[in-house]
């Protein structure tokens, strides 16, 4: 009796430990962010700074950084949709088919998502200044969908996995058309697959820094160069603000995929964007 | 035959973008490490840029530095990792919450990881004020160095803040939907605690933690972005030496960039084939 339960008490002692070690360490790091943004000066060692809202004004008024957001999110959803149109093909034979060469497709396509894209990114610069793609936003879309693609791919393979190939073989017995089939049966069934693997290449696309600063130049300025270049400035409080603005979007799909995902509670390693 | 065709058809798109842009690329990087490079009229191809770099002092400490920022993240993180996915396998009140609460770091971008990370743990940052604060350190120099520091102690952080809950996450994953059966019956058969981790939790914990730790590595190895924003100047990681030679304004320094990153490539591929060659063979 005082055995067991002293092995409970070990045992939420180590659960309790858990907990607050997640709690402490997720949470912590973004105080100092959440301070310096309201803060009007903030000299050491003041735990408090003299608050002020102006980090949030500056950014709110201007117009480098307005156009840089938006700028982020066309080049992100451009990436994604076009990462979508070509990945959901390829990620429906993958889920759905077994073919001779398969496993090599399948590690061509993952490859970008293990090796960094250091290596790739140097010679890509030189070749997309040949083919004047440098400094435009077309090249930093079709560079960003190196590292989208594998994403995108390993979730919608991962939901084409359970498929019912047999409903569309049905339609097209009832005399469905290739696009009726797609539009009625195949988007209805994957699009909750359709939505988790669009806002996880969004965020990939969103989060990239040393793809777009080397080949979209000083044209293409997205948010996180934006970020980099506040950070070397020194202006804690506007990279502060800054970097709220840019997880805001993050938030916004852990909010929603935990939405999606909860119910089947299991995840799938090597999904997630490392 | 027809079905066939079709497969590959629909698979065209994807392959031809990415054996375009990432084969090319890296061919291409390839090709300029050896001194092809026409634009200042070298034609001729040698491996003087290889040579030079491993007579590099600078190059030789940053390998030595990346090995020890890619393998003290992934090592601690698989660490901490195991233990909170022991603590958080069962169920309990609340579980929802603290699993939304671990998984929060994942989609953050590294950049703004990076930043927390700084205003943290920097000299001046967060925690030095408050240990001023309560009288435990004079000045900000006598805040232990964690930022900038030569040994990577921030970059370690910040890496670990993502990659912890990326391994962990499916961890708990696991042992949840194992439940109790396979330990109850090493209890009944006598095993200790200890035990019953070693044999029979961590087995089945393993080929995930493999999988994980060989991608949170190769990441960690090329990573930018943070040993940019918390690295030293001395040593400093290989991805940012390899961008400085390559942004040098002496074209010269340019096939050294392009032999780096011709490295870095071949460590991470050397060592996703090791672990697949392992992973196929060995049974846990």
């Amino acid at each position: 009796m005082s055995k067991s339960k002293r092995k409970k008490s070990g045992k939420n002692g180590l659960r309790n430990f858990s907990i607050v070690y997640i709690l402490v360490t997720v949470f912590i790091p973004f105080i100092p962010i959440i301070i310096w943004s309201f803060a009007f000066r903030w000299n050491y060692p003041n735990v408090v700074p003299e608050w002020g809202l102006r980090a949030w004004k500056y950014a709110l008024s201007q117009k480098s950084i307005i156009s840089s957001l938006l700028l982020s999110i066309n080049v992100s959803l451009t990436v994604t949709l076009i990462s979508l149109c070509v990945g959901m093909p390829a990620a429906k034979v993958l889920g759905t088919k077994d073919f001779k060469g398969k496993k090599v497709v399948e590690t061509i396509v993952t490859l970008p998502a293990i090796v960094p894209v250091l290596v790739v990114i140097m010679g890509l610069q030189v070749i997309f200044i040949k083919i004047n793609l440098i400094n435009t936003f077309w090249g930093v879309v079709i560079v960003q969908l190196i590292p989208t693609i594998p994403y995108m791919i390993m979730y919608l393979q991962s939901t084409f996995e359970d498929y019912p190939v047999s409903y569309e073989d049905q339609a097209k017995v009832l005399g469905a058309s290739t696009m009726v089939t797609f539009f009625q049966i195949t988007i209805p069934i994957i699009y909750p697959g359709i939505i988790v693997a669009s806002l996880y290449a969004f965020l990939v696309s969103w989060s990239q820094y040393l793809l777009t600063i080397m080949i979209g130049g000083p044209n293409v300025r997205t948010l996180p160069t934006q970020l980099f270049a506040f950070i070397g400035s020194g202006d804690n409080a506007i990279s502060a603000v800054v970097s709220i603005i840019f997880v805001f979007p993050a938030i916004l799909m852990l909010l929603i995929t935990s939405r999606y995902l909860s119910g089947n509670g299991e995840k799938k390693s090597g999904g997630n964007e490392v | 035959m027809k079905e066939k065709t079709k497969n590959w058809l629909m698979l065209s798109p994807v392959l031809i973008i990415i054996v375009g842009l990432f084969g090319g690329g890296f061919i291409y990087g390839l090709v300029q490490s050896l001194n092809y490079i026409p634009i200042i009229g070298q034609y001729e191809v040698n491996l003087d840029a290889y040579k030079a770099i491993l007579q590099d002092k600078e190059f030789l400490s940053s390998l030595g530095f990346t090995f020890w920022i890619a393998l003290g993240s992934t090592f601690f993180s698989i660490v901490v990792a195991i233990i909170l996915s022991m603590g958080l396998r069962k169920r309990f009140k609340r579980k929802g919450a603290v699993l939304f609460a671990y998984q929060f770091p994942l989609p953050i971008p590294h950049i703004v990881s990076g930043i927390a990370i700084l205003f943290l743990f920097g000299q001046s940052g967060f925690i030095a004020r408050i240990l001023a604060l309560l009288g435990i350190i004079e000045s900000s120099s006598q805040f232990p160095e964690m930022i900038f520091d030569s040994h990577g102690i921030g970059i370690i952080l910040a890496l670990m803040w993502k990659f912890v809950p990326f391994v962990g996450v499916a961890l708990v994953g696991i042992l949840q939907t194992t439940g109790t059966a396979y330990e109850e019956a090493a209890i009944s058969l006598g095993a200790n605690s200890w035990n019953r981790f070693r044999y029979v939790l961590l087995p089945m914990m393993l080929p995930s933690i493999s999988t994980s730790s060989i991608l949170i590595f190769a990441y960690a190895f090329g990573s930018y972005e943070i040993p940019f924003l918390l690295g030293s100047t001395y040593p400093k990681a290989l991805s940012i030496v390899a961008y400085q030679k390559f942004t040098n304004i002496d074209l010269a320094y340019r096939s050294q960039a392009m032999a780096m990153s011709t490295i870095i490539a071949v460590i991470v591929l050397f060592i996703v084939i090791v672990y697949r060659r392992l992973s196929s063979k060995v049974r846990y």
